[in-house]
């Protein structure tokens, strides 16, 4: 038999990164999405296929902690002023348990979708979520609880007026 | 007469070797791309909303390879299997016996986020003129995010369901869990956690952490 195979090699290489961070997330949303593709015939090909795709993410929002500067924490005895960097997505989700096919209808001479392809239009989902979490308050929401977050935990530290400064426009 | 006869001879010929040679091609070439796949217009539903805090010190990020494989149970399963596979008009296999029925491998980049659950308001802040302690819960891994813009689906022969690649995911996380573990990051969120409440302090008093 001919060898001439598609059976690409395995990677071996291990990838690891470990970085110092500091964030607080104090805000946990939870989306759920249907991802429809109507996969319509080329010339050349032969039949439809229709894929229904349910799929939920769990994202968490707050703040970056480490970017908090020296300047941006006055203390007057007492009394602190703090100024905290803009709201940011920390953490970002789509459990594949809460994955599920829901409808896929395939005609002609057309293939069934593959699991390759599948991930495909989870991708697309991906980055149509991500696009749209912006318009869903997250950032808000997460500003609120980072605001009463901080000022409980420096009042626990002893300061009796803590007053939280949020900077700038949230990052996407 | 003969001249034409060995013309056509010869166009057959060249016909003949053109198709094997166009098949070796796509047999032996990179996988032809998928058609492109355009997602319609969906609504985004929020399902809840949950007020937290969470404090991570360590970001791991991680590369695993998550795979199964079925074989041929038997040599007569094998050639029948082969047989099959070469009818394939999309030449996803390779054109050799292969003992191997199916396979499904994913490449899956995961992010696992080490740190501190204080959501049920579990930490305590005791302080007074030189010294301040702090007293948080143990270190934990808090997410391990796998989505599908991190998947690669390396490879594909065979048909596969959704639960196996739920399964190969399961494994994954297992795999980056594992890791986090050995490579003793729960300690080092600790640690970590300690240099980050002094930048946050901003005062000359003494720092005492404790993990309860």
């Amino acid at each position: 038999m001919l060898a001439c195979s598609e059976e690409k090699r395995m990677r071996k290489t291990e990838v690891f990164e470990i970085r110092e961070i500091g964030e607080l997330s104090t805000t946990e949303f939870v989306y759920s999405k249907v991802l429809k593709i109507d996969d319509k015939p080329e010339w050349y090909k032969f039949g439809n296929r229709k894929i229904l795709i349910s799929c939920k993410a769990k994202v968490k929002a707050g703040i970056d902690l480490t970017a908090i500067q020296k300047e941006d924490i006055e203390i007057k005895g007492d009394n602190i002023i703090i100024y905290l960097p803009k709201a940011k997505i920390t953490s970002f989700n789509m459990d594949p348990n809460s994955i599920k096919t829901e409808m896929a209808e395939v005609s002609g001479m057309r293939s069934s979708f593959t699991q390759e392809e599948k991930n495909t239009i989870l991708q697309l989902g991906e980055k149509s979520i991500r696009d749209g979490l912006i318009e869903t308050g997250i950032y808000n929401e997460a500003k609120k609880n980072v605001i009463s977050f901080v000022t409980e935990f420096y009042q626990q530290m002893g300061f009796e007026k803590v007053t939280v400064v949020m900077k700038g426009d949230d990052e996407k | 007469m003969r001249s034409s006869i060995r013309f056509l001879k010869n166009l057959v010929a060249l016909l003949f070797f053109s198709f094997m040679g166009f098949l070796l091609f796509r047999a032996c070439s990179d996988k032809p791309q998928p058609p492109e796949l355009v997602l319609d217009e969906t609504p985004l539903h929020i399902e809840s909303i949950r007020k937290i805090a969470e404090v991570a010190t360590i970001s791991f990020k991680d590369e695993v390879v998550s795979d199964t494989i079925e074989y041929y149970k038997s040599g007569d399963d094998e050639f029948a299997g082969t047989l099959r596979k070469l009818a394939d008009l999309d030449f996803k296999n390779a054109i050799r016996n292969s003992e191997i029925k199916r396979r499904l491998t994913l490449i899956v980049k995961g992010e696992a986020k080490i740190g501190f659950d204080l959501t049920d308001k579990n930490y305590r802040i005791d302080q007074n003129k030189d010294t301040i302690w702090f007293h948080f819960p143990k270190a934990k891994i808090l997410d391990i995010n796998l989505n599908p813009s991190e998947t690669e689906v390396f490879q594909e022969n065979g048909t596969w369901h959704d639960y196996t690649r739920k399964q190969l995911l399961a494994k994954a996380k297992v795999k980056i869990e594992r890791n986090v573990i050995n490579a003793q990051l729960l300690q080092k969120a600790e640690d970590s956690m300690k240099d980050l409440i002094r930048k946050l302090m901003r005062d000359d008093r003494k720092l005492l952490i404790y993990y309860e």
